[in-house]
């Protein structure tokens, strides 16, 4: 099979409005949670600072619901990463796959309300046009110039992830040179966080938000809800090499299952993670032993980090390698994660530096892992593999390699 | 120049992201670069943001030939108070029927 190269990195989180300075953030091990006023009832969240969706994207900008800004602006940055020309590429062999992990509820919401109060003249003829899942795909096909297949993908918390072997599919099945994938998330919206918080998904701890997301701490209590966009440039590895592109790493695995077991809660003994992660390792022809770090899951809610962490136990016959989980300090993205977290996995490669998890004060004691804690640890990796799941029972797992 | 010139243009500035010196009474809402539904966007944009009623089947509105000015004269027209300052026997401008629950604006729903 083929290998699949990662050519360009965007990333935009909390931990900063770019790749640079949110590795930067991340490897700080510094929280990004703040109060968020605007929110609900756990007024919490994650949000980029410094972003003027007017001023980097331009006009069009008044068109799009932030989901959509943030896309298109990773989008930008991870194709001048990549060292490729919008101008002159060849547009029809260029696919996007964007995933999308709720709803965008920037234009919905106040529409809702206009017909609630029958002010039907007033809500926008773009209500759909720019909530709907496939705005931010179709956003960064009309910028860029990409005219082949483009979709949206959606598997709640996994879409990042899906999105991105989606798109390595479209490459290996040869419809497209050039894939455009990754998520993207604009939740802090009121109607979002209520609707976590009435789950009890979301961390209370508001009078200490930069110690709220603490993913596998004894105290741990729920995520942090943040915003975020990550897209990866992929290109066949012999097209990168043919156009003299230096890849950041391989994608060279990916498995993807459904736990068909419940709605919201992942199946209890992980056994969806499990056929993911062995369709992912079979993918990459490579032994769990293989792999070197895993960026975990790691949303901070007691039940998903236990799970998470017994399965990679039974994974990895009771050794898992090095651990992180990177909302520690992003907050969790949602649809976002698999991408942003799959470009953080890339940049380890790369750096050869395994990013601490925030908040990592006392380690659950029912959680048997080597967790990064406090400072970044420099060691060597030649392979990574990402989790991510989402409500619904999706899982994806993708493996990178070093380049 | 008209007393709704200036807000609407200021609307259309910060809502559409269009460079100030570019607005003037003479540019086509094309020069302006907005489209279709870029029209009905700024209509919904008059009523959240100042309360104005707007024309729901002005013809001028229709064409992205219309001019910025002539826009703004048809929103002009719409308006409540506007019936009033015309002579007795004028013809009917479009836009001036009964109000429906559908061009009520937000701020007196």
């Amino acid at each position: 099979m083929s290998d699949i190269a990662v050519t360009g990195l965007g990333l935009l989180t909390a931990a900063g409005a770019d790749v640079g300075s949110t590795w930067r953030r991340v490897c700080s091990g510094i929280p990004t949670a703040a109060l968020d006023p605007l929110l609900g009832d756990v007024p919490l969240s994650c949000r980029v600072p410094g972003f003027d969706a007017k001023a980097r994207l331009g006009r069009d900008a008044w068109r799009m619901d932030r989901f959509a800004h943030l896309a298109l602006a990773a989008a930008r940055e991870a194709v001048a990463d990549a060292g490729l020309d919008p101008a002159s590429w060849d547009g029809a062999r260029v696919g996007v796959v964007v995933g999308v992990g709720t709803e965008s509820k920037d234009t919905i919401v106040p529409a809702v309300q206009k017909y609630i109060d029958r002010a039907f003249a007033s809500v926008s003829p773009l209500t759909v046009p720019r909530a709907m899942a496939n705005a931010p795909a179709a956003e960064i096909g009309i910028a860029l110039g990409a005219y082949g297949p483009s979709m949206a993908v959606t598997t709640a918390c996994a879409s990042g992830a899906t999105a991105l072997g989606v798109g390595r599919d479209l490459l290996l099945a040869g419809r497209c040179d050039i894939v455009l994938a990754g998520g993207t998330e604009a939740p802090c919206h009121p109607v979002t966080s209520l609707s976590f918080s009435q789950m009890g998904a979301l961390s209370t701890r508001v009078d200490d938000p930069e110690g709220a997301s603490r993913p596998f701490d004894a105290d741990r209590d729920g995520f942090v809800l943040a915003e975020g966009a990550g897209i990866l440039v992929l290109e066949r590895a012999k097209d990168a090499r043919a156009r003299r592109a230096s890849p950041h790493a391989y994608f060279c695995g990916y498995g993807s299952s459904t736990d068909g077991y419940h709605y919201a809660a992942a199946h209890p003994e992980g056994v969806g993670i499990e056929r993911a992660y062995r369709a992912a390792l079979a993918d990459a022809g490579l032994e769990p032993a293989d792999i070197g770090h895993i960026n975990a899951h790691g949303t901070a809610t007691p039940m998903n980090d236990r799970i998470e962490g017994a399965t990679l136990g039974r994974l990895f016959h009771g050794r898992p390698p090095a651990v992180t989980s990177t909302k520690g300090v992003t907050g969790h993205t949602l649809g976002a994660a698999g991408a942003v977290e799959a470009a953080l996995s890339v940049l380890t490669l790369r750096h050869q530096l395994i990013p601490p998890t925030a908040n990592l004060d006392n380690l659950d004691p029912g959680i048997d892992l080597d967790v990064v804690a406090k400072v970044p640890r420099q060691c060597r990796v030649e392979t990574v593999a990402s989790n991510s799941f989402g409500f619904g029972g999706h899982n994806a797992v993708l493996i990178l390699r070093r380049a | 120049m008209t007393s709704l010139y200036e807000p609407i243009k200021d609307s259309l500035v910060h809502h559409f992201n269009i460079p100030e010196d570019t607005v003037r009474p003479d540019s086509t809402l094309e020069d302006l670069g907005m489209d279709s539904l870029g029209v009905v966007e700024l209509m919904c944009v008059l009523q959240d943001e100042l309360g104005l009623r707007v024309p729901t089947d002005d013809a001028s509105l229709k064409s992205l030939l219309t001019t910025f000015g002539e826009a703004v004269a048809a929103v002009e027209r719409a308006q409540p108070g506007y019936r009033k300052q015309q002579p007795t026997g004028s013809q009917p401008v479009p836009g001036q029927g009964s109000p429906s629950a559908a061009d009520t604006p937000v701020s007196s729903a």
